[in-house]
């Protein structure tokens, strides 16, 4: 894995974060609930946007054969 | 808590019913004939990402606010140079980094005379963190306003914290998103 990947890699997981943090700070009010909803937001996106990735490579590679 | 405490009461203290929302974080307005202003805040959201929230009362949404949009707008500048919030050199875009008010404003004044002196191979992340930052921006001021006209997403949650934890061992007090005139 090349350097130029890890830091997309790394900005992708930077954005996520940030889209998660915001998400958890509109669905509650306290320090706890917060961080709760923040971390639930960060894995749905982040893992979705992975998930989607891999199911496209998937069906590009069954396409290709 | 007696007296004054039923709008505490109804959102918790911090050592009776913890997880709940205690008295020095229960919002300043929780019925809504008391809720704040929005117009005030969403404007100071704008202006500050987490002012808004700060300004209501919820130090955590705004803390989590700042800590996202901020450093998420910087580290978009750096990857690019730092010259893409300009209105004279990206005029599109400045569309979307106005929603983040002063730091756009900040970020603008300082880099005016910036030139581009070598090639930034991430340059479009960059432009695209900015963007972001800003945009999110945009979702926390919605958020304020959100909370002034509706009130807080965990104020049904913190209630049924509170319920659960006086069925264990107090009188049953009233339920609902806003606390009762006073206690039956």
């Amino acid at each position: 894995m090349t350097d130029g990947t890890l830091f997309r890699i790394l900005c992708f997981v930077a954005l996520c974060l940030a889209v998660g943090m915001v998400t958890g700070a509109t669905r509650a009010s306290t320090m706890r609930g917060v961080l709760r909803e923040s971390l639930k937001a960060f894995v749905s996106l982040a893992g979705g946007i992975v998930l989607l990735c891999v199911a496209l490579q998937l069906l590009l590679s069954v396409v290709q054969t | 808590m007696d007296g004054t405490g039923d709008s505490a009461q109804a959102f918790g203290t911090d050592s009776a019913h913890p997880g709940s929302l205690s008295a020095s974080e229960s919002p300043a307005a929780s019925a809504p004939a008391e809720r704040p202003g929005a117009f005030g805040a969403v404007v100071l959201a704008w202006l500050f990402p987490g002012a808004g929230h700060l300004w209501l009362g919820r130090r955590a949404p705004a803390v989590f606010v700042a800590l996202a949009i901020v450093p998420l707008f910087v580290a978009g500048m750096a990857l690019t140079g730092w010259e893409n919030v300009s209105h004279e050199r990206h005029p599109f875009y400045f569309i979307i980094h106005a929603l983040a008010g002063v730091p756009t404003l900040i970020a603008s004044a300082l880099t005016a005379d910036v030139t581009i002196d070598r090639y930034y191979p991430d340059r479009s992340i960059g432009e695209l963190f900015t963007a972001c930052a800003c945009l999110l921006n945009l979702i926390a001021a919605t958020d304020v306003w959100a909370r002034c006209r509706r009130g807080d997403p965990e104020g049904a949650d913190a209630l049924a914290a509170t319920d659960d934890a006086d069925e264990a061992g107090a009188p049953a007090e009233s339920a609902g998103s806003a606390p009762t005139g006073g206690a039956s």
